[in-house]
């Protein structure tokens, strides 16, 4: 219950976190058009190493959906990213839900749609296997860049990624360096 | 060898398809600032039934996001194509796990639609590549081919719009290598962005 109850806090928060971001853009924007958000998909590649087992590669795409907020002015903006997987059969469910938060911070020129920009989060990894349930935690940092293509822009990053331990899911920790690439468009 | 040049036409028509949309649309854009490509992320739902001698536990169900990255290409009559696409690999412990669906499909719009709204029919052909490997034997190749239709509709939202599709998809057996059939009913709700 408490794991239950530390999940949804930290998924409100990731919620609550998202909202100064629009009532911000809201306070200091005008009629005038520019875009409201960042919707992007990636294609990842990391090491991972999980404690005391030996490590290895993944290669992953869709990684996961990113819709950020865009904020009329100012070097901070706010990402929520998340993926969500549940299959039943047989009348057992197993799911994984990885709701997480990233800050960009960007102190290029280009501002939110071009250059270099810095990148930390936390997130939540919960999750049912079937026979246990448990949550963990990442948190993540990276620096990233935006390259412009038409209307939209490439968008690559590298980083580093801590996920804590879940002894009743039976997983230790792990550690992830890696990239990411993909797109991004705005509206 | 039916099957390995069943597989290879199948996948050089996902690879010619996008190209055969580009040169369409290169033939009729003008010049102008036209959108080049229908970009979105969905989130799906299906039911999935297992055929080929599944006798217990042979339905389930699935939801997820992100489905799939689905590129499309924007042409100006009403048929477009869009290719959809998942990979996923992962190596370690001494094995490696391998799994790639291209797929592609094309959209005919119905009626007054435009590219950018109104309803469409879908229909489409897709593989699901795996290859498995793990220390000490060596790794282990399937594909299973699948075809797919679907009606949709896309409802602007600013400029973009969101996208729903309900759909059908069967998923062929691969009998020598153990994969049954199994078809798919579900829906899929998500946003387009063009660019």
């Amino acid at each position: 219950m408490r794991k239950l109850f530390g999940g949804m806090l930290l998924a409100s928060l990731v919620v609550l976190a998202a909202a100064p971001a629009q009532a911000q853009r809201r306070a200091t924007g005008n009629s005038m058009g520019g875009a409201e958000h960042e919707l992007g998909v990636d294609l990842g590649a990391a090491y991972v190493k999980p404690n005391g087992v030996s490590g290895g590669l993944v290669i992953l795409t869709p990684v996961d959906v990113r819709f950020g907020f865009v904020p009329r002015s100012g070097n901070l903006m706010w990402e929520p990213r998340g993926t969500l997987s549940i299959s039943t059969v047989g009348g057992t469910t197993t799911y994984m839900i990885t709701p997480s938060i990233n800050v960009l911070y960007a102190n290029s020129p280009g501002g939110h749609h071009r250059g270099m920009y810095l990148t930390g989060g936390a997130g939540l990894v919960l999750s049912d296997n079937g026979t246990n349930s448990g949550t963990q935690v990442q948190l993540g940092a990276g620096v990233g860049w935006r390259k412009p293509y038409g209307s939209g822009a490439w968008r690559y990053e590298v980083g580093f990624q801590w996920t804590s331990e879940n002894t009743t899911l039976g997983v230790p920790s792990t550690i992830a360096i890696g990239g990411r690439i993909g797109i991004s468009l705005w509206h | 060898m039916r099957k390995v040049t069943g597989s290879l036409l199948a996948a050089v028509a996902l690879v010619a398809l996008p190209h055969m949309a580009v040169a369409q649309r290169r033939a009729s854009a003008g010049g102008g600032g036209v959108a080049k490509n229908e970009i979105g992320v969905d989130l799906g739902a299906a039911y999935s039934h297992y055929g080929s001698g599944c006798v217990t536990s042979c339905g389930s169900f699935e939801a997820g996001t992100p489905v799939d990255i689905r590129w499309g290409f924007m042409a100006s009559g009403p048929l477009s194509f869009e290719p959809r696409f998942t990979l996923s690999y992962f190596t370690g412990l001494g094995g490696h796990n391998l799994s790639f669906t291209p797929d592609v499909n094309v959209l005919y719009r119905l009626g007054t639609a435009s590219a950018r709204r109104g309803a469409y029919l879908t229909g489409g052909l897709g593989l699901d590549w795996t290859n498995v490997g793990t220390s000490g034997t060596p790794s282990t190749s399937a594909t299973q081919l699948s075809l797919n239709a679907g009606i949709g509709k896309r409802i602007p939202m600013e400029s973009n719009a969101w996208r729903l599709e309900g759909f059908f998809k069967y998923n062929f057996a691969n009998t020598s290598k153990g994969v049954p059939s199994h078809f798919d009913i579900g829906a899929r709700v998500g946003m387009s962005f063009w660019r």
